[in-house]
Parts: structure tokens; C-alpha cells; sequence
């Protein structure tokens, strides 16, 4: 059986205007990004703001084409957008956002934004109760408007409506860092429950390491573009290989339980680099503590290491680096 | 024990006639750093705008907020002047909207020690220079004559803390100083201001939602829910044995990083309104241990260990460290 979506070596550049005389300079956005999701199965996608996360969710679900590489969903090629057939497979993915207010519409009910999908797709709209109770609302929430919802009761509106045309996959895109959270851990809940009941298939695109690793069967770190590593969760997060997964790990701030022993903070020196302005080979290399001259010059390619074959895209993945290696700040202050 | 830095008492702020603050009481000591947890419109932000006279005319703040026994609420204009941006210095969420952008970092710096210090010319921007160094702006020298938009998200707030420190406060207010930031971004910010108390010995009020973000840099915790502090512990007291259901119940929300994945004990329900206060403990709808006397009378602070209270009824008869959310 294939999988449910696959993305081969995908691609995708915007052309970003410097100044107001200036000539526009290509930004990759996407780079030659692979990525396979299963049928009833989460892939988390971590990264910082501009890493491209969220374009790869818009890649995924067809929204965009990307400039190379390909798309298949269910083992047929995406169809270009706004094609007739490309309409029909918008029944079968839906999309959820970071920011429910702004992706609900302030004038209409939520009974009737929840049957919009419903009715564009032909759908019988008597099925509007049962979606808004299966996602924990009540009935008599059909008849308010989203400014009468607290943020987790919209976000669960939001839910709903993606669910209306029972879609096989889900591109949930930071569907949790607008909630508080106690609101925060009712819709992690709410998703494995539709997971384990309808079996959709999801992408879950968050900076959340923990939130990550409460959904996902699979984690993708990505890094300016690119896949940096990839694995299960817990494998990635209590032993992860590429130096910037490691970084990203220790910048979780966590409880010091008394007695308990911390392996040093590691704080990257820098600022998350501008993707218009792409260091040369590892894009990393510039923050990393363990660059040398091929990691300045050649792009590492993501592979399967040879001590525990995780996936990761490092020259120095089978090296021993020691943590003692990343320098902090501290020191220049004191 | 010396006496507090700051120290609020029966602390209320109304807006409208509806209550945002119901009665805080609270210590700061010199140089501690303190969290304050809660979730939205709890009034964690609002505590500290009342203490600093921030909040707009139709606020109504009674109680009592002392800097080193001087009282600050009713204090005339000029004497919040000098405390604030002096003593007493603040940094926000959104550090970009913080910052003039007409304006040159390096000058918005200058006119803050101006202001606070009395210095000028020369001397202004050689101390400017200095503090953005300290922040860890690469390239000082050069960077003072920047504007806020050319400097990253990171790079502003370390400037915001620059200007933080330019009146030499004692204490500095923090509210979610990183929540804008990326993960890495955080974890520079936060390294940042460790160093810089340590060094200064500088009391920090570190406003979060994030359990994680005040665990990781404070050593005393107040958990707020609904305009009053549920909760107040050192910090590992309150994450090894939390006492009110509240606490246990937002630690229960937080995903662990290791161990086998499990349903997360979500709080159901949602923080009540300001206008549909319950009568009894603010936190009885949603809580799994509730019973007919919370719905009765608001609970009243009890010492559950050495410097730990929680406001629940439960804890009352014997510490309930068994009690944990189903």
C-alpha cells in the first residue's frame, strides 16, 4: 500500500524585492524536501520562524506547486491548482491554523461556516450537530459567532469545519501557540481522538518540541529549507544527531527537579540566519560548534547514519561531539 | 529575614466595576526572581501595571504596593516617575512595538539615561555603547546608529533590556519577554537575564505562561488564577508536589519529554468571566476535587510547607500530596 501523501524532493523559491530600487533576490523557502506521511499516522515538523514549515504544509496539501519535485497524494500526482479535479481533492485535505479568530469569518455563525464545506461539496448539511459535538461543543454552539467563543471553543470550530468533508489528511499548521495551556492540552487530546477514530493522516507543523512529541508517530527537524534530520520522536529528542536538533533540544526550558542532573544548556550564538541571505554548504555551519571547512563548502545530504541509521542530513553525523563543545554567552558577559 | 523589596497587600483593581485583581498579597525580595504564572487574563500583567501606576484613569487600584516602605499607589506623579525606568524598570512581550521606530536605537538608549542618570552627550552614548555590548549586540560600535527594524526580533529585546538597565534598576519586570521569540532566541534572552541578575543583583518579576520559561529561571513561583494567587512555592517545591488542583491541573497540561506518552489531564472547562466571577473558589467549576464548601466562600491562604501556601480548601486538613487529577 502506498503512502497516503509523499513528497519527493520538493523545491520552492519566492522572488523578494530588496529596497525600493533594489533588484529582488530569490529566497528558497523549500529545498529539496522529502517527506512521506502514513495513513493514520502524525509527522511533526519542527523548526524557528522562516524555516519554511509552513510552506511545506502548503506544498503538501497542493496549495502551491512547487518548482520541482513532486507531490503525491494517495499515489496519484497533485493536481495544479484550481483545476476541476484539483477542487475535488480539497474534500479529502484540510488545513487548520495557528490563529482560529482570523481563520474563522466574524460575521457568520459557526453552525454555518461549519456547513459551507458541507454544501460546496454536495454534502447533506444534517451532519453540521454531530461534527461540533464530536469535537466537544455543544449544539446551541451552532447559532453563536466566533466573538462569543473563548480560543480553544474556536479552535475547535476550526477543527470541525476541516473535518465536515471527512478529509483523509490534515495539515495542522501551529494549531496550539494562539491557546493557553490548559486550552492547549484539550486539543492535542481532541486530535489523537480523531486520529484513532478516523484514521486521517496529519502533518503537524509546530515549534513545540513537546507538543510535538505528545502527537507525532514521526518528527522532521528542518532548518532553513531543508530536512535536517528526521526520526521517532523520542528518538530525536533524548539522542538527537544533528547539531541543531541537539540545540533545539536543550533550549526546551524545563522544571530543575531537585537532584536531578542537567547536561549543560546549549545556547546557539546568533540569530536564526535570513533565508534571502543562505550561508554557503551547511546552512548551519555558521552557528554550529562543530563546522570544519567541508560543512562551509558542501550541502550534507539527508541519509541514514551508519551507527543507528538515523536519518540526518550532518558531514560530522558520525563523529563524537562532545557538548562541552558550545560555548555560552555567560562567558562574554561576565 | 531583612525586609521585602516590594511588597503588594489586598491588592484590587477593577475595570468598569468588574474585577481584575481580587486581593494580591505578595513579597519580592532584593535580588530574587520570581515567577508569575496564569493564563490569559488572569491579571499577572495587570499586578504589576497597578504597582507601577500604569494602568488607565478608569482602573480603580486599591490596597497597598511599597517600594523599600514607601508607598507607591496614590504616590503624587513625580515620585512614579522617578521610580519607574528608575528603580523600577519594565520590559514587554513585543519588543518591536516597545521600540520607536523613527527613532535610532542608540538615541532611544540615551534619552532612558538622561532621563534616570543625568548623563548626556559623550558620555550618554559611550554608556550606551557599553549596555549593548552587555546585551550582546555584535558590533556595538556600529549598531548604536541602527534602526529597530533593522535589528533582528532577538536584537530588539536585548536592546529593550539595554534601556531596561540604563536607569540601574533594582528590579526588573519582565512580562513574557520571550514569547515572541523563536525557541533558540529564548534560550539566549533568558541565559541573558540569568547573567545579568547574578551580576547586578537585580530582583527579577518574570510574568509567563510558560511553566517551562519560569522553572528554568526563577526561584519562587505564584501561580494566578482568576485575579488572585492560588499558589506560591519555591520553585521545585511546586513542580515535585504542587498543592492546589489548579497548579497540578497546569502541570498535568504540559506534555513530558520523556517517559511513556500518555492523555494529557486537560483542565476542562474554560477560566470563568469577570462578570460571572463564582462566588466560592474561581477555580471550582473546572475542579476535579471540588466540593459543596468550595462553592461557598473564596479559600483563604493555608501553609502546606516552608514558604509554600495554596488557597484551596482541600489542602486545608493535611497536605494532599496523593491528590492528583484523574
Amino acid at each position: 500500500m502506498s503512502a497516503l501523501l509523499e513528497a519527493r524532493g520538493v523545491s520552492r523559491s519566492y522572488r523578494l524585492r530588496r529596497g525600493i530600487l533594489g533588484g529582488s533576490v530569490e529566497v528558497r523557502a523549500v529545498d529539496h524536501v522529502s517527506l512521506t506521511i502514513e495513513r493514520g499516522r502524525t509527522l511533526g515538523l519542527v523548526g524557528e520562524s522562516g524555516c519554511g514549515k509552513s510552506t511545506t504544509g502548503r506544498l503538501a496539501l497542493g496549495l502551491e506547486r512547487p518548482d520541482s519535485g513532486e507531490v503525491r497524494f494517495d499515489g496519484t500526482p497533485m493536481p495544479s491548482p484550481n483545476s476541476a479535479e484539483w477542487r475535488r481533492s480539497r474534500a479529502r485535505m484540510q488545513m487548520v491554523f495557528q490563529d482560529p479568530l482570523g481563520a474563522l469569518d466574524r460575521r457568520l455563525p459557526i453552525g454555518a461556516q461549519v456547513a459551507e464545506p458541507l454544501e460546496i461539496h454536495g454534502l447533506d448539511n444534517a451532519r453540521v450537530i454531530p461534527l461540533l459535538e464530536s469535537v466537544g461543543l455543544r449544539r446551541d454552539h451552532a447559532a453563536r459567532y466566533p466573538h462569543e467563543l473563548s480560543g480553544g471553543q474556536r479552535q475547535r470550530a476550526v477543527l470541525a469545519r476541516a473535518l465536515a468533508t471527512d478529509p483523509a489528511f490534515l495539515v495542522c499548521d501551529e494549531p496550539i501557540s494562539a491557546l493557553d495551556v490548559s486550552i492547549q492540552a484539550q486539543v492535542m487530546n481532541l486530535l489523537t481522538d480523531i486520529q484513532a477514530e478516523r484514521g486521517v493522516g496529519m502533518l503537524f507543523i509546530s515549534h513545540d518540541l513537546r507538543a510535538v512529541r505528545q502527537v507525532s508517530h514521526r518528527v522532521a527537524v528542518m532548518y532553513l529549507g531543508r530536512i535536517v534530520e528526521e526520526g521517532e520522536p523520542d528518538a530525536v529528542l533524548h539522542r538527537p544527531a544533528h547539531p541543531y536538533s541537539r540545540a533545539l533540544v536543550s533550549a526546551i526550558p524545563q522544571p530543575r527537579r531537585a537532584g536531578a542532573r542537567f547536561a549543560p544548556r546549549i545556547v546557539l550564538q546568533g540569530d536564526p540566519p535570513n533565508p534571502a541571505d543562505r550561508p554557503s554548504g551547511c546552512a548551519f555551519h555558521p552557528r554550529c560548534a562543530f563546522a570544519t571547512d567541508i560543512c562551509r563548502a558542501v550541502v550534507p545530504e539527508l541519509a541514514p547514519r551508519a551507527s543507528d541509521g538515523r536519518t540526518v542530513a550532518c558531514h560530522r553525523a558520525d563523529d563524537d561531539l562532545p557538548a562541552e563543545a558550545w560555548t555560552t554567552p555567560l562567558e562574554r558577559v561576565a | 529575614m531583612t525586609a521585602p523589596l516590594v511588597s503588594l497587600r489586598d491588592l484590587h483593581v477593577s475595570f468598569d466595576g468588574q474585577p481584575a485583581l481580587r486581593g494580591i498579597d505578595l513579597d519580592l525580595a532584593r535580588g530574587e526572581a520570581l515567577g508569575l504564572v496564569g493564563e490569559s487574563g488572569c491579571g499577572k500583567s495587570v499586578t504589576w501595571l497597578a504597582a507601577l501606576g500604569l494602568l488607565p484613569g478608569k482602573a480603580r487600584v486599591t490596597g497597598s504596593v511599597k517600594l523599600d516602605g514607601q508607598e507607591l499607589l496614590g504616590a503624587p506623579p513625580a515620585t512614579l516617575e522617578r521610580v519607574r525606568g528608575g528603580r523600577v524598570a519594565m520590559i514587554f512581550q513585543d519588543p518591536a512595538s516597545s521600540l520607536n521606530p523613527v527613532h535610532r536605537v542608540g538615541t532611544q538608549i540615551m534619552e532612558a539615561l538622561a532621563l534616570h542618570r543625568g548623563i548626556t552627550g559623550a558620555a550618554a552614548r559611550a554608556e550606551a555603547r557599553r549596555l549593548l555590548d552587555l546585551v550582546g549586540i555584535p558590533d556595538a560600535a556600529r549598531r548604536i546608529d541602527a534602526y529597530p527594524h533593522e535589528f533582528s526580533g532577538g536584537q530588539n529585546q536585548r536592546a529593550m533590556i539595554a534601556m531596561a538597565l540604563a536607569g540601574d534598576p533594582e528590579m526588573l519586570v519582565a512580562d513574557e519577554p520571550t514569547t515572541a521569540l523563536d525557541v533558540t532566541i529564548q534560550a539566549q534572552i533568558l541565559e541573558l537575564l540569568r547573567a545579568l541578575r547574578r551580576e547586578r543583583n537585580m530582583a527579577l518579576v518574570l510574568i509567563s505562561h510558560d511553566l517551562g520559561v519560569v522553572a528554568d529561571s526563577c526561584e519562587r513561583v505564584a501561580v494566578m488564577y482568576a485575579g488572585r494567587i492560588v499558589e506560591e512555592a519555591p520553585v521545585e517545591r511546586l513542580f515535585d508536589g504542587p498543592a492546589h488542583p489548579y497548579a497540578q491541573g497546569l502541570l498535568g497540561a504540559l506534555p513530558p519529554l520523556d517517559g511513556a506518552r500518555r492523555r494529557l489531564s486537560a483542565i476542562p472547562g474554560g477560566v470563568p468571566e469577570p462578570w460571572a466571577m463564582p462566588k466560592g473558589c474561581a477555580f471550582a467549576p473546572r475542579c476535579p476535587a471540588r466540593m459543596g464548601a468550595c462553592e461557598a466562600e473564596m479559600p483563604s491562604d493555608v501553609p502546606v510547607g516552608p514558604a509554600h501556601r495554596a488557597a484551596c480548601l482541600r489542602v486545608a486538613p493535611a497536605r494532599m500530596t496523593a491528590m492528583q487529577h484523574a
